[in-house]
């Protein structure tokens, strides 16, 4: 399959979205390691820390360029029935990262329903409540010009 | 010539012992725990991040503690530590647009869609010293609406583009250079250019930026529009074969919008410069925006007659992390060096005197 | 191929990528400081065709900027991924190319097109890594030069047209290290070794 198709298909996009949940998860995964270390599985790339350059595009939109690093983990791991899961998170928490794969290689799993109910979806809702109350809060800055009556009539 | 010395070691060893004893401070004053740096010190922590050129809070507020406090030394520290990780690929490149955000103003316009929003910021402070500071307070900020929303805010500038009086700025499939790999070869590209200007010294490329206010160059520049928030970052790993969010990052971006006269057949128009640094930091993106069109003089065909124009001069000079080191190489030994110089200016010192001395006594004769 | 199988190919590699591969590569060091002394390189498990010592030199050497030719013994879809993926190596099609090669016997016999370096650079030549069934058995050759006192014997089982390209492309400081595989085994052969054939070069 080519990459672009690949990234269309609603199969990647469910698996993006989680991904992208698991990786802003941080601490919030530890109270689902029990569950999700239930299973036998083995390490393919344990926890590794390393760093990824960070591209801008000049003027928001343009010509891309390189920006600055920033640190992130990956990690891979495979099920006993060889689906195999993924993470890559940013920052240096390695118990993150080997839960954040182990969720993905839960998710593909006939539990996926399941595993999207009890983790994904409580996960998201805190994430979208933090970002909506930042905004909120950011709103309450939101300049309300007036204009001054002019003198000339 | 060098020549090795020792006899050092004892005297070093103990520098350092003195150093850590000094960063502790008076030992009845609780310790500063890395994360209080990280949550009370954002704006530190933002510097040492974007000119250390490694987005990670927890180990830029470390750098921050262990330098006592010294911003340059923390910046050397993060770089120094950045050298000893794998590089996981690159990022696909961020899209600002679609920033959470928590500040974006405009000079350039009043009324734009989306509003201006001031988010935390010193403007309109008072800049006198608050008092209060000096015990502990509750700080609850406003009283948030918690159902409030922030509209769409597109692009400022997209709003002189789609007018025509500005350049679009367009992707491109060029290969993106990297200076921390190929090192810079002048003439440099844009991209080069942002890349060790995103490193760069903050303060100095404000006086540059300044420098070009003052006639060093001629720049007139408005803040078209300055964004700080939350972007998601995306990487698309080889084995995977589709791209994968990351997390977030706070970034601040800058769009300076300069006024263009035309000229040598390039028509009147506004002309863009871009400053983009982690973390919440206004016064880098500002300064960067402004090298980055001043050094955007030859595309421009402008006659290059300020320091700030140089790409040369500014690109050499505004890494604080060499400029540091060489400047502290000063310091090294130069024992016998010296003692050749002081040898050579006596006997300079000597040939001078001996006509003088002559003339003397033909005087006194 | 598709990603499926990519994940389907893909192996654990070092247990401590940190610690396993600085071991290797000091044992790597090792085999070049003390040419035809035999090292051990027990840290990876084996791949596909690869030995676990060959395997072990790739985790130990390779990286995003060690383009690496493959042999076609070797270019497998297994060990591409598992080397894409713990490595993150280019793989290139052209061996002029390549700083490092990874080769089997049967490639030996043709080293013409491996770059041997510049008189500026000699250090960017390619490096090979020859895995072979034992490091034993072949004629046995004394080996003279730096890191070994005297001479030392070696029986690696190669044919004669490898010394013959070796020579070939020999031009010290210009030249081709090698490092030979077979277990979890390594000898060192680097290009300032001088490997004696016949009695008159002995003397």
């Amino acid at each position: 399959m080519h990459s672009s198709d690949m990234h269309n298909a609603p199969q990647t996009q469910t698996r993006q979205r989680w991904m992208g949940v698991l990786a802003r998860a941080g601490h919030a995964l530890r109270p689902f390691q029990d569950a999700l270390k239930d299973t036998e599985y083995r390490l393919i790339r344990a926890p590794e820390i390393g760093m990824t350059l960070v591209r801008g595009r000049m003027g928001g939109t343009g010509e891309a360029f390189n920006f600055g690093e920033m640190s992130v983990t990956r990690c891979v791991v495979r099920l006993a029935d060889g689906r195999t899961g993924y993470s890559y998170v940013a920052g240096r928490d390695k118990a993150h990262a080997e839960l954040a794969a182990l969720a993905d290689a839960h998710l593909q799993g006939t539990q996926q329903q399941h595993w999207l109910g009890t983790l994904i979806e409580p996960l998201a809702a805190a994430q979208r409540a933090r970002r909506a109350a930042t905004a909120a809060a950011t709103a309450t800055t939101q300049v309300e010009f007036f204009t001054l009556v002019r003198g000339e009539d | 010539m060098y020549v090795a010395v020792k006899g050092g070691e004892r005297a070093i060893d103990n520098a350092h012992l003195l150093l850590a004893k000094m960063r502790r401070g008076d030992t009845s004053i609780p310790e500063l725990t890395v994360e209080q740096v990280r949550q009370q010190m954002p704006l530190a922590v933002a510097r040492v991040m974007s000119e250390g050129s490694l987005y990670d809070s927890e180990l830029a507020a470390l750098a921050i503690k262990q330098a006592a406090g010294d911003l340059m030394e923390a910046i050397f520290l993060l770089r120094a530590y950045r050298t000893t990780l794998p590089r996981f690929g690159s990022s696909l490149p961020l899209d600002t647009t679609q920033m959470l955000l928590s500040r974006r103003i405009s000079a350039t316009f009043k009324d734009l869609p989306g509003g201006q929003l001031l988010g935390p910021t010193f403007d309109y402070t008072h800049r006198l010293l608050d008092f209060a500071l000096l015990a502990e307070g509750e700080h609850p900020g406003p009283q948030v609406d918690a159902t409030a929303q922030l509209e769409s805010c597109p692009r400022v500038l997209d709003l002189l583009a789609a007018e025509g009086l500005l350049a679009r700025e367009r992707p491109s499939a060029a290969e993106v250079p990297d200076m921390t790999r190929e090192p810079l070869d002048f003439p440099t590209s844009r991209a080069q250019r942002l890349q060790a200007l995103a490193r760069g010294d903050e303060g100095f490329l404000l006086a540059l930026g300044y420098s070009t206010q003052r006639g060093y160059g001629r720049n007139h520049p408005f803040a078209g529009e300055i964004r700080i928030g939350e972007v998601e970052v995306w990487i698309e790993p080889e084995e995977l074969g589709f791209a994968v969010p990351l997390g977030d990052i706070e970034i601040t971006e800058c769009e300076m919008v300069n006024q263009f006269v035309g000229g040598k057949g390039i028509e009147p128009q506004f002309t863009r410069g871009y400053g983009l640094a982690f973390g919440y930091a206004e016064r880098k993106a500002m300064g960067m925006a402004l090298v980055d069109r001043s050094l955007r003089a030859g595309e421009y065909a402008e006659e290059v007659e300020g320091p700030a124009q140089q790409e040369e001069f500014v690109l050499m000079h505004c890494d604080n992390v060499e400029a540091a080191g060489f400047v502290s190489h000063l310091k090294l030994p130069h024992y016998v060096d010296f003692q050749s110089e002081l040898e050579l200016i006596r006997k300079l010192r000597k040939q001078a005197e001996a006509p003088m001395q002559a003339a003397a006594q033909e005087n006194r004769a | 191929m598709t990603v499926e199988h990519v994940s389907h190919w893909l192996q654990p590699a070092f247990n401590d990528p940190v610690l396993d591969a600085q071991v290797s590569f000091r044992a790597a060091l090792k085999a070049l400081a003390e040419p035809g002394l035999v090292q051990g390189m027990d840290r990876a498990l084996a791949l596909d065709g690869l030995q676990p010592a060959t395997y072990a030199l790739c985790l130990a050497f390779l990286d995003a900027d060690t383009p690496l030719w493959l042999a076609p013994r070797f270019d497998t879809a297994a060990i591409r991924a598992n080397l894409a993926f713990h490595c993150g190596c280019p793989i290139v099609a052209e061996r002029e190319m390549a700083l490092f090669a990874l080769l089997d016997e049967p490639e030996l016999s043709d080293l013409s097109a491996f770059d041997n370096g510049s008189e500026r650079y000699p250090d960017q030549s390619c490096t090979l890594l020859i895995q072979l069934e034992a490091l034993d058995g072949g004629s046995l050759l004394r080996w003279r030069g730096p890191g070994i006192r005297d001479v030392r014997a070696v029986n690696l089982p190669l044919a004669a047209a490898f010394w013959q390209q070796r020579s070939a492309r020999s031009a010290f400081p210009r030249g081709l290290d090698a490092f030979f595989a077979a277990g979890q085994q390594v000898i060192g052969l680097p290009r300032s070794t001088r490997v004696l054939f016949n009695l008159e070069e002995a003397a």
